[in-house]
């Protein structure tokens, strides 16, 4: 276990590196700095502000430099909310994109395995049908179509709900912007789930399981989920980043104040370190989803040896 | 000894009997497939509208009218959709914005075709080494949230609709190479192949003349489900301000104004979400039809 971890961390470590320099790079490619301004500074004060922010050093050493600060954990000052650090702003944003992304994932891993393997069981019936139909609906109906009319529906007609704003976590304000992110991961995980159970239903094992006279619903609970899970558990880190993107547009159309919305603005704006820093979050998050559902890969999964 | 002898007649009849394709085999099996049936007829016209449409309609697309902002649809004042709040008519808008999504999306979803059959055929012919390196590059981008270097793309580089598709299609590459690949494993270790090997082919002649061909129908399919998902992702970049801009417009362009306006105007986020909303679920059918048609195991 500790050599997988340790030979996942080998991979993980250098891609990281690598998407650093990347995002690092094209920002430094991108025509116009921070600090481009239609009115020109004097020439003395720009480079006052270039040295400050060591603009003025070849950029291998801007990279180093950048590089030694990220590994000490500072993302640096923003180039345009001149009052905070990167690390402030991306603290403040955090915990409600979280909140978000946490509630969503937990509910379409949830929601979309449970319809999916119910879809598999009662193959062919009406159930399965319905869970077809409406996974069909959440795959082609994209989340900033669902999401307007979502809070159409419920927040202005109907007024259940409020649509949009943080309001300290209430929970009436997480419904709607929960619901339109996961919708579109429950389309697709159920669908996963139901042709794996589907394909597990119909292996050899299974039938050893129900010759041996075992009750159908331990079959199903102790035996089906853990060989139809697998397709669930690689799914984990794209799916995560379906909804680190989802989360974005989301958080644009109900108002939420998380990193999604410093992410548009700081790229909009050209606020390099922002943008990098919010970048490099993403990325670590997924390295460590990866890692993570590699691990939990192999607990489930006997066959893969854990090397 | 009885020989049959045969007429010229006789001979041209049966020559002129033409054996059928798979491909012509597979498009009758797709078209007896009701829901794919539909959603072919559905696409055309949405295609033929949006590329025929502004042509029969008395309003253009850039035309601004003070007199008639916010007109709820109606057939009697000829907006059938309604307008928006600069009084330009949403029907035509729509077909403009089905022209450009559509076309974003047949373009990107090409650029994305030969890179991923290219990167596929290469890893899963050449084998080893090299396939083991190739799919671990693949596995690392698939894990990444590449929308965010789409946007970053598209922030550096300026708002430019060639780079739109070029960004796309680099991006959308790496499901394409995953199923060539896998496809090209299996199709390696057949006889024609080693066949062609044995006279000498090169490895490039033998992926372009036998392994290709034989990919055909995989690509197809995919290409029928990737083309909805660069819409979506066009429209994804247009709706935060990334996109196509002003006064061009997409389906994107389109719902994120409507979105913005809804309470005043329901019809302006309606139907630019109908439109789209019809045409992937369309492409998604004809996908799934394709897949089923051209895999007659499944039957």
């Amino acid at each position: 276990m500790i050599q997988l971890i340790i030979k996942r961390l080998a991979i993980a470590i250098p891609t990281l590196i690598i998407i650093i320099a990347f995002v690092f790079g094209l920002m430094r490619v991108a025509p116009g700095g921070p600090f481009t301004n239609e009115r020109a500074l004097p020439p003395e004060i720009e480079q006052k502000i270039n040295e400050a922010y060591d603009l003025d050093k070849p950029l291998i050493q801007q990279f180093g430099i950048y590089l030694s600060k990220i590994a000490k954990g500072d993302l640096g000052p923003s180039y345009k909310y001149k009052d905070f650090t990167v690390n402030e702003l991306i603290l403040s944003g955090f915990p409600i994109s979280l909140t978000l992304g946490i509630s969503a994932i937990i509910i379409s891993l949830l929601l979309g395995s449970l319809l999916g393997i119910i879809a598999a069981i009662k193959r062919n019936t009406i159930f399965d049908y319905a869970v077809m139909g409406i996974s069909l609906i959440g795959i082609c109906v994209p989340s900033f179509v669902l999401a307007p009319i979502l809070s159409l529906f419920f927040g202005l007609y109907l007024g259940f709900l409020p649509i949009s704003g943080w309001n300290g976590g209430n929970i009436y304000n997480l419904i709607l912007p929960v619901v339109s992110l996961s919708l579109p991961q429950i389309a697709i995980i159920s669908r996963m789930m139901r042709s794996s159970t589907i394909e597990t239903l119909n292996s050899n094992f299974i039938r050893t399981a129900r010759a041996k006279g075992i009750p159908k619903r331990r079959i199903i609970t102790k035996h089906v989920i853990r060989s139809s899970i697998l397709p669930i558990i690689d799914y984990l880190a794209p799916a995560t980043a379906g909804l680190m993107t989802g989360s974005i547009i989301i958080e644009q159309i109900f108002g939420l104040p998380g990193i999604g919305r410093y992410f548009v603005v700081g790229a909009l704006q050209r606020d390099y370190t922002l943008v990098s820093g919010v970048m490099i979050l993403y990325a670590s998050l997924l390295m460590f989803l990866i890692l993570l559902s590699d691990i939990l890969r192999a607990i489930l999964d006997p066959r893969v040896k854990i090397k | 000894m009885n020989i049959k002898h045969y007429s010229k007649d006789d001979l041209d009849n049966i020559l002129s009997v033409k054996g059928n394709s798979l491909y012509s085999d597979a498009f009758k099996r797709l078209l007896k497939n009701k829901a794919s049936l539909t959603s072919l007829i559905i696409l055309s016209l949405i295609t033929l509208l949006s590329v025929f449409g502004p042509y029969f309609l008395q309003y253009d697309f850039y035309e601004t009218d003070w007199n008639s902002i916010y007109l709820p649809p109606s057939i009697e004042s000829g907006h059938y959709f309604g307008t928006d709040g600069n009084g330009r008519d949403l029907f035509v808008r729509i077909l403009y914005g089905g022209r450009l999504s559509l076309s974003i999306g047949i373009i990107a979803t090409l650029v994305s075709v030969i890179i991923g059959v290219t990167y596929g055929t290469i890893a899963g012919y050449f084998g080893g080494k090299l396939d083991t390196v190739m799919m671990r590059i693949v596995e690392i981008l698939y894990a990444m949230p590449y929308l965010i270097f789409v946007i970053i793309l598209m922030v550096v580089f300026g708002r430019n609709i060639y780079l739109l598709f070029l960004a796309i299609g680099a991006v959308e590459w790496l499901t394409m190479a995953r199923i060539v690949r896998g496809q090209t494993i299996s199709i390696k270790e057949k006889e024609f192949i080693e066949a062609s090997k044995s006279l000498g082919q090169s490895s490039f002649l033998i992926i372009i003349k036998h392994i290709i061909p034989n990919l055909a129908g995989t690509i197809i399919v995919y290409i029928t489900l990737m083309v909805p998902s660069v819409i979506i992702l066009e429209s994804f970049l247009s709706f935060l301000g990334l996109g196509v801009q002003e006064p061009l417009t997409s389906w994107g362009v389109l719902i994120s104004e409507g979105s913005r306006e809804m309470e005043t105007a329901w019809w302006l986020l309606i139907f630019p979400g109908l439109f789209m909303v019809l045409t992937l679920a369309s492409l998604n059918f004809i996908g799934d039809g394709l897949r089923d048609a051209l895999d007659p195991k499944e039957y």
